[in-house]
């Protein structure tokens, strides 16, 4: 009685370590993972997707401006965007303080600015109108490739999520391990019990995935989430979706290999429990 | 006696489904009655991201639907619903429903918190100072007419007031649902190099 409450017990522990390492697994190798991000970008067009949100939002403020569209001659390309990004991104994940290069934005609007009024004499409120154009077109810029500024914060979240990733793997690791030695150890005489414990804790843990993600997705429209821009919002709904196919295919993959090994665990006790009787009775 | 051994299997593996699903019945419980609060938390707090942009609209906006002209559904964000015309400075221009820059570079914009032509409120619509737009602003005087045509009906509205505002001053053009106000604003000064703080608000009434 005791042994088998035990192996109900480590069975429990067994499911929730499965479950906690397949999302910790998850989660260290899409959101906290610096190429699978670059990767991300990469897929969904991410740069190409900022530079036209750059275009049009300095477009604009060139309309208001009272100059006109040759002012935007070679400002910002897609190249620079992809740099610029990739610093940010750089700056989140590993904490260097790289600023991104609004100098080059102001160096080419001027040089434009100057061209348009190389034959016009401006005032002193003009030419202060026109450098408070060009810092506000330089911050649009930033604020368009990754409207964050938070930079340092996310930079100390990510820390901090990793450390308790690590720790939470590593807690995992060493439960599941002490679960399946201890089983072993209970359930020497009767290794049947061993694979049938085993698959009940894959099934319930396949079931905990599933259900995991069946209230994550109906919740919460993963599909509709909008954050900071489009380009972003379509990173992060991509990464989420992602994440949690896999969570629903690792929750259905375990579920079938409980099944399996159930099944398997239990024919074979059966069978071995049938030919012993037939052996008694033969003996009889 | 093999059809006995294999329905004992099932009847096994059906055992042992049926404990895996008390385990996982146990263990949500077990995290719920601990973390129910936080992760009920945490989902509210997702789900603000992620809005049902239709759905969001249809619950925050109410339906227009006058006797004469119906207007049961509201255009989409960014769609053009409406032109204006203002005959003294010889503007006719599309309407789009939204203020984002890309809108602006379109044609007019209808600020998204304001209401529309015939709902009674304060309509706000915003464009560039460019010569194809409102560059001409400063020619217009009290008395002078903005007409918008919708695809519900046609507004007609006598300017009374224009005024320079700063771009932060949005009190000076309030968003109220007593009287039919068309609140059109602009770039100031209309010609200006570099960048501008200051927006010239044209402020008209509905003529009945």
């Amino acid at each position: 009685m005791l042994k088998q409450t035990m192996r109900y017990i480590l069975s429990i522990l067994l499911t929730i370590s499965i479950v906690i390492i397949i999302l910790v697994l998850l989660i260290s190798s899409t959101i906290l993972n610096e190429k699978y991000v670059l990767n991300k970008l990469d897929e969904t067009n991410y740069y190409a997707s900022i530079y036209e949100d750059v275009k049009s939002n300095l477009e604009n403020y060139i309309y208001q401006s009272g100059l006109d569209e040759t002012a935007l001659e070679n400002i910002v390309t897609e190249q620079k965007i992809e740099e610029d990004t990739k610093t940010i991104i750089s700056h989140i994940y590993n904490g260097l303080e790289e600023e991104v290069d609004k100098q080059s934005i102001k160096d080419n609007l001027n040089a434009n600015i100057n061209k348009i009024f190389a034959d016009t004499d401006l005032n002193i409120t003009q030419k202060e109108a026109l450098n408070t154009l060009v810092d506000t077109m330089a911050n649009e810029y930033t604020n368009t490739i990754l409207h964050f500024g938070y930079e340092e914060n996310i930079n100390s979240i990510y820390k901090k999520a990793t450390k308790v990733v690590d720790l939470a793997k590593k807690v995992s690791l060493v439960t599941l391990a002490c679960s399946i030695i201890l089983l072993i150890l209970i359930s020497k005489r009767r290794i049947y019990r061993i694979f049938t414990f085993t698959a009940i804790s894959f099934i319930s843990s396949g079931l905990l995935l599933v259900i995991i993600n069946k209230l994550i997705t109906t919740r919460i429209k993963v599909e509709s989430i909008v954050i900071l821009n489009d380009a972003i919002s379509g990173v992060l709904r991509n990464v989420l979706s992602e994440v949690m196919k896999n969570i629903l295919f690792y929750g259905c993959g375990l579920v079938i290999l409980g099944v399996f090994t159930a099944i398997i665990a239990n024919l074979i006790h059966n069978i071995k429990k049938y030919k012993h009787l037939k052996k008694s009775s033969d003996i009889d | 006696m093999h059809k006995k051994i294999i329905e004992k299997t099932v009847k096994a593996t059906i055992i042992n489904i049926i404990v895996a699903l008390c385990f996982t019945i146990a263990v949500v419980g077990i995290i719920y009655l601990f973390y129910g609060a936080k992760i009920e938390q945490t989902i509210s707090i997702v789900s603000k991201i992620a809005i049902d942009k239709e759905n969001a609209k249809a619950e925050t906006l109410p339906t227009i639907i006058t006797e004469e002209n119906g207007m049961e559904n509201y255009p989409k964000y960014g769609e053009q619903y409406a032109t204006i015309e203002i005959p003294k400075i010889d503007v006719n221009l599309p309407v789009y429903f939204g203020e984002r820059l890309d809108i602006l570079k379109k044609g007019v914009g209808h600020l998204s918190n304001s209401y529309f032509p015939g709902e009674g409120g304060s309509v706000i619509y915003m464009g560039h100072n460019t010569k194809n737009m409102f560059r001409r602003f400063s020619e217009l005087r009290k008395d002078d007419m903005i007409t918008v045509k919708t695809s519900y009906g046609e507004y007609n509205y006598k300017i009374y007031d224009m005024q320079i505002i700063n771009e932060t001053e949005m009190e000076k053009m309030p968003i109220q649902k007593q009287k039919e106000i068309l609140m059109v604003f602009t770039c100031y000064p209309f010609i200006n190099i570099g960048y501008t703080k200051q927006r010239y608000v044209v402020y008209s009434e509905l003529q009945k």
